[in-house]
């Protein structure tokens, strides 16, 4: 062995055991508050999927404020409160929610506040223990595509600031409303023009149509 | 506010709201309420909004 080699095995090792040292503390951390806000922490960007983020309960302003264009969302696969996840990340055009699983959710409040260039949601959104989405799409003024998982959504939820909606978009937002049994609230932009038969299947599942 | 079948419109200049929900029309489902819904004017409204950005 060369001594370059050793050294390129020496550094090798060294990052290993940095890694290493990194993953155990995402393992003992129960909180990622304000993590990649502001570009904060950009070491990690790439690699945060590697790491064991299954701790992690309570997380908000994860990416606040972020200048990035595109971001693969995090999963956390016990996270039951998030708060912000994306909150005012003005130049977000894309945000991937492949393989992003944050099922056991229950806050999902302003995940996507103030996204106005945003115009793609990757993947299919799955919230099912849902309660609270307040403001979670409020000024997506650009958004396009959003796909969500059929018969997900039994909170109130909003797409007023999104005018831009495609058919596909809207209808899957339809499909994704659950049968309700108290009154809750589906807005749409004014701009959307619902079919008579979009119009029945929200009523038939008990929702109130706000636009 | 007008109110036709189970359709609600607002005024010209004001919105429609339950507190969580805001619009200029809203077609009540089976659970939904007249009486859960008022108006405010579109300055208010503006103002929430603003308010929820801070």
């Amino acid at each position: 062995m060369t001594i370059a080699e050793k050294l390129q095995t020496i550094a090798e090792n060294e990052q290993r055991v940095f890694d290493a040292g990194k993953n155990d503390v995402f393992k003992n951390m129960d909180s990622l508050n304000y993590f990649f806000a502001d570009d904060l922490n950009s070491y990690y960007f790439d690699k945060i999927s590697e790491y064991d983020l299954s701790g992690i309960t309570k997380a908000q302003y994860i990416f606040q404020s972020s200048k990035k264009t595109e971001i693969k969302a995090l999963s956390l696969p016990n996270v039951t409160y998030l708060h912000g996840m994306f909150k005012n990340c003005a130049s977000l055009e894309i945000v991937d929610f492949t393989d992003c699983n944050l099922k056991k959710a229950k806050v999902l409040t302003e995940m996507l506040y103030g996204c106005g260039a945003l115009e793609q949601i990757k993947g299919t959104l799955d919230f099912p223990l849902a309660e609270y989405a307040s403001r979670s799409f409020q000024g997506c003024s650009s958004l396009k595509e959003i796909r969500l998982a059929e018969g997900s959504i039994a909170v109130s939820i909003s797409f007023a600031d999104s005018p831009l909606l495609t058919s596909e978009s809207v209808q899957s937002i339809i499909d994704a409303l659950a049968t309700v049994t108290e009154a809750k609230a589906i807005t749409f932009n004014e701009e959307i023009t619902l079919t008579d038969a979009q119009i029945a299947e929200i009523d038939g599942k008990g929702w109130d149509l706000v636009q | 506010m007008t109110i036709k079948n189970n359709i609600l419109t607002a005024d010209s200049g004001k919105v429609l709201t339950n507190g969580e929900a805001f619009g200029k029309t809203v077609r009540l489902g089976k659970f939904g309420r007249v009486e859960n819904w008022y108006e405010i004017t579109d300055a208010e409204y503006e103002k929430i909004k603003e308010e929820q950005r801070e």
